[in-house]
């Protein structure tokens, strides 16, 4: 019990107080003492992207990522990003565009897809790919993605 | 911890970079892109943006692997970095830092805290070219950075600074080609002259990633593209900027 | 499927065709958003790792560090006393019945008793209160090994002398699968050109996402269950019932969110599978048993690397008279599909061309490495490989225009091919042509700047098989009171979308929207047996049953509705929601009203069934003789690539597809899956490749077992799939697959773009940079290393 470290973590827009060992990494903290299992463990060696969460906006590989690093800073799941059950426009343009096969992927290139059109609005398909390549895809190809990814900057991209 | 991460310009004109910034944080900083694009396009060619958000500068310098990227780049910018103690604060260069595989020069009680970037001329610039499988994100097969200087005339090499990823146990500085083209044109025999000089002085393994004998074909392209490349750019450019 | 292309002609005569046939549907033909995609976007699809049951174990896997040996003992006792661990077992534990995929072929057991016979191959596993206790036991369970004598090649394993794997096995010989249709001999008597090459490929994993995951639970009444990943519950289901000598009404297999498959671990039970439920045995708790990726790639379960010897005879048009094919498999410790591997790599030398006299001899070998089986294109993607890289060195040596060799041999429609098989649709021409097109091949082969090039090829594949084992598919619909449809198959969605065109089927049967289908997983207590998802199946076969189960339900409704209304049941149309009478309508009722009316009022409940066995056609696998699939597919693509001749480095700039999947029941699906099968196939060919050294996998990563990356496929504009739309009379609504042909002719395109652009042919997979890079060198004629410079130290 000497290992515990009480860390606040802010996930969603939720506080959490937990008392963890401090080698524990985010993903871990995220899955089994949070129980919040929509961030997933993959290859755990930050290749696939499949942990990825946003920390202040920016994504990063929570299987790479200390917890206590995360503490007092503003984490996002892939749960934070519906309303209640409602999808998000980055969502929907994966689901329409057939960006989704397995699943397993996507919730990581969703994630990534906000942080990268929160900075740039309009990228190009070249700007795209840069922002996903931390992101293994093996069922789609990829190029229903791209499609995806366009089609939700086209609708988000502010008017006028 | 503040000063661990973020940038300070110096008298002397150079750029102090605490070791705790991001590799992001490098890449997306203006002075660095203007005046060092060599070390920014290093960070850009390491893995993607998850990855670049949380490794470090320092980390990449501290892990003193041979195919870590930023050393080369940072070598041929003849940059310094200070490891500091309770006892004080050294600055070493770069291309002192690594003693073997996995170490470096830095005591059980130092902290590596900083990164010191000399200054710029005008009629300089620098490329980073890596060799790996894939498009993005593999480990660096072999890399090469340049970074030259050229003379009043524009297009004779005053100063050139070679350093190598992935062609030794630790990142190296490859001095022999640099000799072979100080005070001359780029001209293609001296591009020649120079790869070959790298092979010589490299020592790349033979792993069940590469052979040996392919990282030499890799040292030999990428030293002339590199340095051809640089040189273009120092001709353009005032600074280094990408 | 609508593309932006460069001949607005292609593009017209797709979009007629398409056009007519969407406009007599509702549902089928339209793109469809995957039915579950919703869920999954959101993060709320639960996978098998996100399952928590209260008092949960979890369990670790020991596995063996050596190439070959046997277990002289192992001692458990210190493992566990660790506090924290709740049970360790070994292979004793469990009754000794081997178990495996066909009857030839048992020779898998839950964990090893006497003999390992690959590195990581599973001896112990360990049930803790985490997993961090589980991982820390391992290391206390002590094993000695006698270690054995060690083989990894397949040839030299067949060897006198070589070290046997099995006893069963003389020769390490698995799988000897040899036929002949023709006169062989004659054939290339009379040809006036032959050829002979040989290919090699290297070991590809399946390099799905989402790691294997189980949750094991042995009840107090002995009943078995088993939460999971599985593309086929039942194989795993008949499987545990076997290896644990319990009947198979004890077991129960419930299949969880699939995250990407390819075939391989997820279509068997695995060992963890069976220490997840006899560890839940010993300790009365369940028991949740995930793989590391590390493991993923270490394990068996992979593509067979094979060497390919084709020799092929053709007339001086280069009209193939005759083609013999020897096939080495290195198929690793265990048998896997043994045979059926080996049986399915020469049938498939009978598609897409003709091939009038053919000889073929594959041996499946057993090598101190991890097993391989059946992963997407199954050994089609090899001999592909194989074949239509050779047919462009037979069109170079005879100057014949490389797409006219190919128009010279294709299968048409009606041909009936030397092993038996049937070809029904088939427009193979029609492909070829359509990529022409799309890919500006005429306008770029030949033309090309240096080092850029373009190739052509393609390849076939089969919509499910008829197998001796369980070959049928069988639906069942539920017509709920509120409108919804409630349809259960013993097919699973593995991502490839049959959830979704499934119910596209039964919806546009019952006229109702395909959201008013609830399409279930898989459970073996309450949905039909199935052989699973491979082989191309589930949209044909599957999908034939779902047609027939929601005819079945409408015929039943209509009675219902008749009885209802009052009028004979043949006087009913049925529009979308609803049943009309065609003589008065103004005489109607919903599909809700009747449902409840028939289920209220008469007790009658609108259960359908529906099945599907493509025939009693039978392959005798002994002579490779029969028609294997109700339907085949050609496909063709063209690829463009950028090779840096200082380096080696293969960019692909640019891909064209066309593949006749009959009618592409839901577009955007099919587009997704012959783009991923092209992309896998793009990573087969250039990038992957696991490492082995003295049978020890030197890259279980995902960082050095490199699989394509987003910036590795080509710009949007210059990356193109067509389909070829036909209307194949077997299949549901005139479709056929659409998930493995695509990929199959795409290495060979590669290897054949390469040779335009560089002048040097690659006959190795994978066609890394590194050998191409010495393949130029070698034919400039350069010798760098020896006389140029010295190296610094040795």
């Amino acid at each position: 019990m000497k290992h515990l470290l009480p860390i606040s973590l802010h996930v969603n827009g939720e506080t959490h107080h937990v008392r963890i060992p401090p080698w524990r990494t985010l993903l871990e903290v995220l899955r089994e003492t949070l129980a919040l299992t929509e961030t997933k463990r993959s290859c755990q060696e930050g290749q696939c992207g499949r942990c990825t969460v946003l920390i202040d906006g920016k994504p990063i590989n929570s299987c790479l990522y200390l917890a206590i690093e995360a503490a007092g800073k503003d984490v996002q799941t892939i749960e934070g990003l519906a309303n209640s059950g409602v999808l998000d426009q980055i969502q929907k343009s994966f689901l329409e565009k057939g960006g989704v096969q397995c699943g397993f992927c996507t919730p990581g290139f969703v994630l990534a897809t906000k942080s990268l059109l929160s900075e740039n609005p309009s990228p190009s398909e070249d700007e795209i790919r840069a922002a996903m390549v931390g992101h293994l895809c093996r069922c789609t190809g990829y190029v229903q993605i791209v499609e995806a990814i366009q089609d939700a900057a086209g609708h988000l991209k502010p008017q006028g | 911890m503040s000063e661990l991460s973020g940038e300070r310009i110096l008298a002397d004109g150079g750029l102090a970079i605490g070791a705790m910034t991001t590799l992001q944080g490098l890449l997306s900083s203006p002075i660095v892109r203007k005046n060092y694009g060599v070390l920014a396009e290093a960070a850009a060619s390491i893995g993607g943006p998850e990855l670049r958000n949380v490794a470090t500068v320092g980390g990449n310098i501290a892990g003193a692997l041979p195919c870590a990227d930023l050393p080369p780049a940072l070598i041929s910018l003849g940059a310094t970095v200070g490891l500091k103690s309770s006892n004080g604060e050294r600055f070493v260069p770069v291309e002192d830092v690594f003693i073997q595989f996995g170490k470096t020069v830095a005591r059980p009680d130092e902290l590596l805290t900083t990164i010191r970037l000399p200054s710029v001329s005008s009629r300089s610039g620098g490329r980073y070219f890596k060799f790996h499988d894939r498009q993005s994100m593999d480990m660096t097969t072999v890399g090469v950075s340049a970074f030259v200087t050229l003379d009043k005339t524009n297009h004779v090499f005053r100063d050139v600074k070679i350093a190598l990823s992935g062609s030794a146990p630790v990142p190296m500085r490859a001095k022999k080609a640099e000799a072979a083209l100080r005070g001359r044109s780029c001209t293609d025999d001296a591009l020649e002259e120079a790869a070959l000089a790298v092979c010589e002085e490299a020592d790349p393994r033979t792993s069940w990633r590469a052979s040996r004998e392919f990282r030499f074909e890799l040292l030999r392209s990428l030293t002339k593209r590199s340095v051809r490349s640089a040189h273009q750019k120092a001709s353009l450019a005032i600074g280094d900027a990408p | 499927m609508l593309l932006a292309t460069s001949s607005p002609r292609a593009n017209n005569r797709a979009n007629n065709m398409h056009d007519h046939l969407r406009n007599e549907y509702d549902v089928v033909g339209q793109p469809t958003p995957k039915k579950d995609g919703a869920l999954k976007a959101l993060g709320h699809a639960e996978y098998a790792d996100d399952i928590s049951m209260p008092g949960m174990l979890h369990g670790k896997l020991l596995r063996n560090p050596h190439p070959h040996a046997r277990i002289v003992r192992i001692d458990t006792s210190r493992a566990e006393m660790l506090p924290g661990v709740r049970a360790v077992i070994t292979g004793k534990e469990f009754p000794g019945i081997k178990y495996g995929n066909l009857p030839q072929t048992r020779d898998y057991l839950p964990l090893a008793i006497d003999t390992v016979r690959y590195i990581g191959e599973e001896v112990a596993a360990v049930a803790a209160i985490d997993e961090d206790t589980a991982e820390e036991a391992l290391d206390l369970i002590e094993v000695e090994y006698e270690l054995l004598p060690a083989v990894f090649d397949p040839e030299e394993a067949m060897r006198p002398g070589a070290p046997l794997l099995h006893d069963s096995a003389p020769s390490n010989i698995c799988a000897q699968v040899a036929f002949e249709f023709g006169n062989v001999d004659e054939a290339f008597f009379s040809a006036s050109y032959i050829r002979e090459d040989t290919f090699d490929t290297q070991p590809v994993k399946q390099g799905m996402l989402e790691p294997h995951a189980c949750i094991g639970l042995w009840d107090s009444t002995g009943k078995i269950s088993l939460w999971s990943c599985k593309m086929s519950p039942y194989v795993v289901w008949r499987q545990l019932a076997m290896g644990l000598g319990v009947e198979l009404a004890n077991v129960r297999v419930v299949q969880t969110v699939v995250g990407g498959g390819f075939s391989g671990g997820k279509q068997e039970a695995m060992p963890m599978d069976f220490c997840a439920v006899m560890l839940s045995k010993k300790t009365r708790r369940p028991v949740k048993i995930v793989h590391t990726m590390d493991e993923v790639l270490t394990i068996g379960h992979m593509r067979h690397p094979m060497k390919v010897w084709l020799r092929t005879g053709t007339d001086k048009d280069g009209r193939i008279l005759a083609q013999h094919c020897k096939l080495i498999a290195n198929g690793g410790a265990y048998s896997s599909i043994g045979g059926f591997s080996m049986y399915l790599a020469g049938a498939m030398l009978n598609i897409p061309y003709r091939v009038p006299n053919i000889r073929y001899e594959g041996k499946r070998v057993y090598t101190n490495n991890g097993f391989c089986g059946a992963l997407r294109g199954h050994t089609n993607t090899q001999i592909c490989f194989a074949r239509d890289s050779q047919l462009e060195l037979i069109a170079a040596d005879l100057s014949i225009d490389p797409i006219d060799i190919r128009h010279r041999n294709a299968l048409q429609p009606g041909d009936v091919t030397p092993n038996g098989f049937r070809i029904g649709t088939f427009a193979f021409d029609e492909c070829i042509e359509r990529v022409v097109e799309l890919s500006g091949w005429r306008n770029k082969r030949g033309k090309l700047a240096k080092y850029r090039g373009i190739g052509f090829g393609c390849g076939s594949h089969i919509s499910g098989a008829r197998l001796m084992g369980h070959s049928a598919s069988a639906a069942e619909i539920r017509l709920q009171e509120d409108g919804t449809v409630h349809l259960t198959t013993g097919s699973t969605d593995v991502g490839q979308g049959a959830d979704t065109v499934l119910s596209m089927i039964a919806a546009e049967v019952l006229g109702v929207e395909v959201d008013a289908v609830r399409f279930a997983r898989v459970d073996s207590d309450s949905t039909p047996v199935d052989p699973g998802t491979f082989g191309s199946r589930v949209t044909f076969f599957t999908g034939n049953a779902v047609k027939r189960a929601a005819e079945d339900a409408r015929r039943q409704l209509a009675e219902i509705a008749a009885q209802r209304m009052k009028v004979g049941a043949d006087d009913l149309v049925f529009r979308p929601g609803e049943i009309i009478n065609r003589r008065d309508d103004r005489q109607r009722i919903s599909l809700k009203e009747a449902i409840r009316w028939g289920a209220f009022q008469t007790g009658r409940l609108v259960i359908s069934h529906g099945t599907y066995s493509a025939s009693d056609e039978k392959i005798d696998f002994r002579t490779g003789y029969g028609n294997l699939s109700p339907a085949y597919n050609p496909s063709a693509c063209a690829v463009e690539v950028e090779v840096d001749p200082e380096t080696g480095q293969v960019k692909i700039v640019g891909f064209w597809g066309a593949d006749d999947s009959g009618f592409p029941l839901n577009p955007l699906g099919v587009k997704g899956q012959v783009i991923g099968a092209t992309v896998m196939s793009f990573g087969h060919a250039l990038y992957e490749g696991l490492i082995r050294i003295d049978g020890k996998v030197m890259n279980p990563s995902f960082r050095d077992y490199k699989m394509p990356l987003i910036t590795d496929i080509p710009k949007l504009a210059d990356f193109q799939h067509s389909n070829v739309v036909t209307w194949e009379s077997e299949g549901p609504f005139g479709a056929k697959e659409a998930g493995q042909g695509a990929g199959t002719g795409v290495i060979a395109a590669l290897a054949n773009a390469i040779y335009d652009a560089t002048g040097v042919r690659m006959q190795s997979l994978p066609m890394s940079p590194d050998r191409i890079r010495f393949a130029l060198k070698e034919r400039e004629g350069k010798k760098y290393a020896e006389k140029e410079f010295s190296p610094a130290t040795e």
